[in-house]
């Protein structure tokens, strides 16, 4: 084998060796004349106005507008990807748009957005861009949003909850073998990840991809809502999330409704407060609901917020506060 | 051929210059007779793709962050990574 000058990329549990002219595993870090370089900043392949809702974050400005961006580039290979298209694309490959971090929020506060979101492939790749993206939005008053599968080294992540506000992680199995077998992945950076942004004060909400067959089992959901009561507390917001047909996985059926309210009434049972479906429309588990008396504090339709109750962000019978970062609302 | 000799292919390709990659496709897709062999292989390696497109228009030149240079043997492929 050839000697040269071998980068080793600090950003994510993978720690990619990386030489002259090759990328890391996320095809977005690439060594180019003697430097490891973020090829993908100031370049997204995607940009739009989302609904919040659509994130999933339901604790957070509900109703509003983000500002939503991503480049290429994803360091899980997940065989169900909604978005591979763009997240297993080489930068090259697509079209990218130039966006420097003052235009992006510049276009978000001309949108009217009230933050900005990381999110369709996988911010953790273009770490560098979200860092001075979001500096920026925060001294513009917006909030920033990581839409993340978690997968990130501590040392970053630390530097990361720095400007990130809110956090809607991936946790896409409960188990190694899943992470490893569909993500080329692993669980455990993904927890460990979790619990850190809990503790440096990022509102987390979770989202759980229910795919028939391989993390569907009641049990691995069990232990995963028992871990997430314990680790990151009774309200942490679980979304689990209709799985439909998509990429490499495309003889499996769509997620049986049945399944997904089986899932939510398990995370209810162990203890969970607010657990929500998504990707399905017309069920009470769009909708947000006082965990002491049960009174509706927020119904959804899709990403639509067609009524919102909270009273000084607060149940409007009882009283009891219900947390997030519900700021100002636009609906 | 033996594991140990598509890996030295391999290492030998990924450390060639670009026109060197292209020569080397383009011998391999020749003497196979297979063009779509070909077209099939050139977008494998970041320096081909780089080469084609060029690396200023398409791509930033940030550095990176969490990035240290290391000595040691470089591995093949993209990533050495254990997933």
């Amino acid at each position: 084998m050839p000697r040269s000058d071998v980068f080793l990329c600090e950003l994510c549990p993978k720690n990619c060796r990386i030489r002259e002219g090759q990328s890391g595993d996320c095809k977005v870090r690439i060594v180019i004349d003697g430097e490891l370089r973020a090829v993908t900043y100031g370049r997204p392949c995607a940009v739009h106005v989302d609904p919040i809702e659509k994130k999933p974050l339901f604790h957070v400005m509900p109703g509003s507008r983000i500002f939503s961006l991503a480049t290429a580039g994803c360091n899980l290979h997940c065989k169900f990807c909604q978005n591979w298209t763009i997240s297993q694309a080489a930068p090259e490959d697509i079209r990218n748009v130039p966006l420097s971090p003052h235009r992006v929020v510049e276009s978000a506060t001309s949108q009217k957005c009230r933050s900005i979101a990381y999110t369709y492939t996988e911010p953790v790749v273009f770490y560098e861009y979200v860092l001075d993206t979001a500096a920026l939005a925060r001294q513009a008053g917006l909030l920033n949003v990581s839409v993340t599968a978690g997968y990130i080294n501590r040392e970053p992540l630390e530097r990361l909850c720095d400007v990130v506000d809110a956090s809607n992680t991936d946790l896409k199995g409960f188990s190694d073998a899943f992470y490893r077998e569909l993500c080329e992945a692993s669980l455990k950076p993904v927890l460990d990840g979790m619990i850190t942004m809990k503790e440096r004060g990022v509102w987390l909400e979770i989202t759980n991809l229910v795919i028939p067959t391989f993390n569907d089992d009641l049990d691995m959901i069990r232990r995963m809502c028992k871990w997430i009561l314990a680790y990151l507390g009774p309200e942490t917001p679980l979304h689990f999330s209709r799985f439909y047909p998509m990429y490499k996985v495309r003889n499996l059926p769509p997620t049986p409704m049945d399944t997904l309210m089986r899932a939510r009434e398990v995370a209810l049972e162990i203890g969970l407060q607010y657990v929500y479906v998504g990707n399905v429309l017309g069920t009470e588990g769009e909708s947000t609901f006082c965990p002491s008396d049960g009174t509706l504090l927020i119904r959804r339709m899709g990403f639509s917020v067609l009524e919102n109750h909270l009273l000084n962000d607060a149940c409007p019978t009882c009283g009891r506060k219900v947390p997030g970062l519900w700021g100002f609302r636009d609906t | 051929m033996t594991h140990d000799k598509t890996s030295a292919a391999v290492a030998a390709f990924d450390s060639a210059p670009a026109a060197g990659q292209l020569w080397a496709i383009c011998w391999a897709s020749w003497s196979r007779r297979d063009f779509l062999l070909m077209l099939g292989m050139i977008p494998l390696t970041p320096a081909l793709r780089l080469a084609f497109h060029g690396r200023e228009s398409l791509l930033s030149r940030k550095p990176a962050l969490f990035a240290k240079k290391v000595s040691g043997v470089a591995p093949t492929g993209q990533c050495s990574a254990e997933a």
